[in-house]
């Protein structure tokens, strides 16, 4: 493929994340329009902080006229999963250089992490990056900018019902590959698990970086295969991440039955 | 609060937000790894995915947990039923809203 294919490829596989995040950016939006931010304070925090639940915090906390300090704390609590995440993508890419690394960095979110993360290893280049970052970037701002301009054209019932948006799609990431895998299911149940117990007893950003590194530690002894095989399966329907039908599998067993009997009758 | 207490919070959350994920990107992931933190990599999209739906996903919906339940339960069938990553965003989304007005 070469770099134009996989940079619309990437933006195909956005294409969830995009339903999602205009949903919730106009969500967001609303919520920073409703605290007193400008037109321009809002969509431009879309654009330079770049972190659905982040922008939430400091929205919420502004409404309360929290202190710099207060809100700096919080943030970084929250976004230090993508310490964790930017490590894991771009451990994955051998040659880049320092500026693509710097740039590319801006743009690490956790839905396009979860897609990026798990697609086919040959996908795993600068070009499929930057269709499937940059695309689902630009839908945040996109759904900032919807929900500032037509704010009032949305019911309420509905902003509300697409606040599940991206939970969705991270259960349609997680199932799939567990249903295929029982190590990676059973490591999956026991974050749930771990997880709601811990957001009982400390803040949610702790609790969730803590069963990360927990239940990533604990799995980590237990998966077999270290080139993620093992654990990654093709869960997407289409032709680089979807599993095989049926019809293709039994397609495949017969020609290469023919082809063994070929090969017998060569013999014979 | 004077006038530019929000531009400042947006700078803020720049100033903060940015270096978390540059740093590991341009400095730390060059490093060689063993497998063991291969593997430990290979999971973290599965475990972070898991512990931010859960418990998250129960108070998506403000003052109206049933139907985020809907809306997780039918996201959890979906995704068993092999639709794909849109559909089951859509169907999770309407079911959630279908909830929502019909409570």
């Amino acid at each position: 493929m070469n770099k134009k294919q996989l940079f619309f490829l990437g933006a195909r596989h956005s294409i969830p994340i995009c339903l999602g995040y205009i949903s919730v950016g106009i969500a967001y939006a609303v919520i920073a329009k409703q605290t007193g931010y400008s037109n321009f304070e809002t969509i431009f925090m879309s654009m330079i902080c770049y972190s659905g639940s982040g922008q939430f915090l400091a929205v919420t906390q502004a409404k309360e006229g929290a202190s710099l300090i207060a809100i700096a704390i919080g943030l970084i609590l929250l976004n230090f999963r993508y310490f964790i995440m930017s490590f894991c993508v771009f451990a994955r890419f051998k040659k880049l250089d320092n500026l693509r690394r710097a740039l590319f960095g801006h743009f690490i979110t956790d839905e396009p992490f979860a897609i990026f993360t798990t697609a086919k290893e040959e996908l795993i280049t600068p070009s499929y990056f930057c269709g499937l970052f940059l695309v689902s970037w630009s839908s945040w701002i996109t759904g900032a900018v919807l929900g500032v301009v037509a704010s009032d054209f949305f019911p309420k019932s509905l902003t509300e019902a697409m606040g599940i948006a991206l939970y969705a799609l991270f259960i349609a990431i997680v199932v799939p590959a567990a249903k295929k895998n029982y190590r990676l299911l059973a490591i999956v149940l026991g974050a749930a698990g771990l997880n709601l117990l811990l957001s009982n007893v400390m803040d949610s950003c702790w609790a969730i970086l803590t069963t990360i590194i927990i239940c990533s530690g604990i799995g980590a002894f237990f998966t077999v295969d270290n080139n993620k095989k093992d654990i990654v399966e093709k869960h997407q329907k289409d032709e680089y991440h979807r599993e095989p039908t049926y019809e293709e599998l039994e397609k495949e067993r017969r020609e290469l039955e023919e082809k063994n009997d070929k090969a017998k009758e060569i013999k014979e | 609060m004077d006038n530019h207490y929000f531009i400042y919070i947006v700078l803020l959350s720049f100033a903060v937000t940015y270096p978390v994920r540059a740093i590991p990107a341009v400095f730390i992931s060059k490093l060689n790894l063993s497998p063991y933190w291969k593997r430990f990599l290979d999971l973290v999209p599965y475990t972070a995915l898991t512990a931010l739906v859960f418990p998250g996903v129960f108070y998506c919906v403000e003052n109206n947990q049933f139907a985020a339940y809907i809306g997780t339960a039918v996201a959890i069938i979906a995704s068993i039923a092999r639709a794909s990553l849109s559909v089951t965003v859509l169907v999770a989304v309407a079911a959630t809203y279908v909830a929502i007005v019909a409570i």
